[in-house]
């Protein structure tokens, strides 16, 4: 068996009839030995995750440092790209929900956008659904973003110049945070395909 | 060649790289901070030349991000006062396993600068690590001076495969931005064919590979846990061509000009078994290159520009980028 596959692996045997070459395996080795010299360290520091993928549930490990699922959120001043300005609980006491998007205008960030516009907003008339822009900095810049990817007409445009909001939350690219009318946290997390946005919606 | 002391400066060179790549390594141990949304992959690749026992690259690469396709295939730029590039800085090496197969290794490291006039974020980390097997389906040089017979019209082909190891920093590890991220964070797998063929002064290469992503657990999402689930990014469709005209000096040294089209696809994700139509993507790009082989045959140097066509209908749902490279490979015969 071991000559088989000793054979297999040896090319040159089907055209010379070598049965084997021995820098095959001491390059194999070699590069073997490389890559393990690579990997090991890198195993060891921040990136483990995607080496070992875990699918442990460890939601318990949650720092208090954000307002996650279950936590009332704080009250939030919102600055309004069209020169509004309201807050959470204000939001949160006229709508049935409240739903943030963490965008930095790039093309995920816009599918997802999109998506929302299209199919959630005409359907969930009572929740308002509203883009955080966390990387503008100024209302001004988050009014030219929103006009240039053609949001500015079609849904609620914040700019978390303070960054107030995504320390809040956590947000960054693609965070969807669901509030519902007690100012609860029900949902924190990636908009994924966002479907379990559409999932918790009814549930509001 | 297998003399005592070929063998044992084979050995010497593979600890010196191994040494080296150990020390590129090592600085990934340290917490990493921020960088851009797209993550940082194995951005360099080696053919080793029939004769070759062995060679490296070292390459870097500067990559900017103007604008991005939306879904519909209109491109956008980037908000207005932002700059975003991706530095890479890739160290590669082949080996010669066999007169008909070798073997490569790309390892990047990645620099992140992301500067929106809200935001500004410098970040590094390493990048996804590749590795790759190469066969090569001919077993004489295929460059031509004239056309004799069919036979040299014959090109050289390849098969290969190749694993994507998930070294580099993704959403799922602990971070806290999309600016931190220099990695997907998944195991892929390709397969890659390719023909090359020369006739003095003139080469086509062709490419096409084909890679699948490894399903994986998710419970981390920018140091969010979550509740778990599975996650498969789509499987990626990766067509090149790259035409080049060469000049040869009395010297033996030469110079090459290449222009390049690539296209690039991923299907769409899927979470938990669904699939995501938001997650679909391709783009087109083009680029040109020029290439000094010294007299020697054994030092090349190449400078390259490749982009993206910043119009509508050239992407969909990708950022667009403009990409300078350089990069200088030794090759030990």
């Amino acid at each position: 068996m071991i000559w088989q596959i000793r054979c297999v692996l040896n090319l040159d045997f089907f055209r010379y009839g070598r049965l084997c070459n021995l820098k095959f395996y001491k390059g194999l080795l070699s590069l073997f030995c490389l890559a393990w010299l690579i990997v090991t360290p890198t195993a060891c520091a921040n990136m483990q995750g995607d080496l070992f993928p875990d699918s442990t549930d460890l939601r318990t490990q949650n720092g208090a440092n954000f307002s996650g699922v279950g936590d009332i959120a704080p009250e939030k001043a919102l600055y309004f790209a069209d020169s509004s300005v309201s807050s959470l609980y204000t939001e949160t006491s006229s709508f049935r929900g409240v739903v943030l998007y963490f965008t930095m205008w790039c093309s995920l960030c816009n599918a997802h956008a999109d998506y929302i516009v299209l199919n959630l907003i005409a359907a969930n008339p009572d929740i308002r659904f509203i883009l955080v822009d966390y990387v503008s900095g100024t209302l001004a810049a988050t009014k030219s973003a929103a006009i240039a990817n053609g949001y500015y007409n079609s849904t609620g445009v914040v700019s978390d110049n303070s960054g107030g909001l995504s320390k809040t939350f956590a947000g960054t690219m693609g965070t969807v945070v669901v509030l519902d009318s007690a100012n609860t946290v029900r949902m924190n997390e990636d908009f994924r395909d966002g479907q379990n946005l559409v999932k918790i919606l009814p549930q509001l | 060649m297998k003399t005592p002391f070929f063998r044992f400066a084979w050995s010497g060179f593979a600890i010196v790289v191994a040494v080296f790549a150990a020390l590129i390594a090592l600085p990934l141990t340290r917490s990493v901070h921020a960088a851009s949304c797209c993550g940082g992959g194995a951005g360099a690749s080696l053919v080793l030349p029939k004769a070759a026992r062995y060679s490296v690259l070292v390459s870097t690469e500067k990559e900017e991000y103007t604008g991005f396709y939306n879904l519909d295939g209109k491109y956008l730029s980037n908000p207005e006062g932002s700059n975003l590039y991706q530095t890479r800085l890739n160290v590669a090496a082949a080996v010669r396993l066999h007169s008909f197969l070798q073997a490569s290794l790309a390892a990047p490291f990645v620099y992140n600068y992301n500067h929106y006039s809200g935001v500004e974020s410098v970040t590094s980390g390493p990048g996804d690590i590749g590795v790759g097997l190469l066969g090569e389906l001919f077993r004489d040089i295929k460059c031509v001076w004239k056309v004799k017979s069919w036979q040299d019209l014959i090109p050289a082909a390849y098969l290969g495969a190749g694993l994507v190891i998930p070294t580099g920093i993704s959403p799922y590890d602990n971070v806290t931005q999309s600016f931190d991220i220099t990695g997907r964070g998944f195991y892929r797998f390709d397969v890659k064919a390719m023909v090359d063929k020369t006739i003095y002064p003139v080469s086509l290469s062709l490419t096409a590979a084909y890679g699948s992503y490894f399903s994986r657990p998710v419970n981390r999402e920018y140091g969010k846990y979550v509740e778990p689930y599975t996650k498969k990014l789509g499987n990626r469709i990766v067509a090149s061509g790259v035409l080049s005209y060469g000049w040869s000096f009395l010297s033996a040294a030469s110079f090459t000009l290449s222009g390049s089209y690539q296209y690039v696809s991923e299907g769409e994700t899927r979470i938990n078994g669904r699939p995501d139509p938001l997650s679909s993507y391709y783009k087109h790009g083009a680029g040109i290159a020029g290439a000094y082989t010294a007299p020697n045959q054994n030092l090349v140097v190449k400078i390259k520009y490749n982009r993206n066509i910043f119009q509508d209908a050239w992407g969909e749902n990708q950022p667009a980028t403009g990409t300078l490279g350089m990069e200088a490979t030794y090759v030990f015969r």
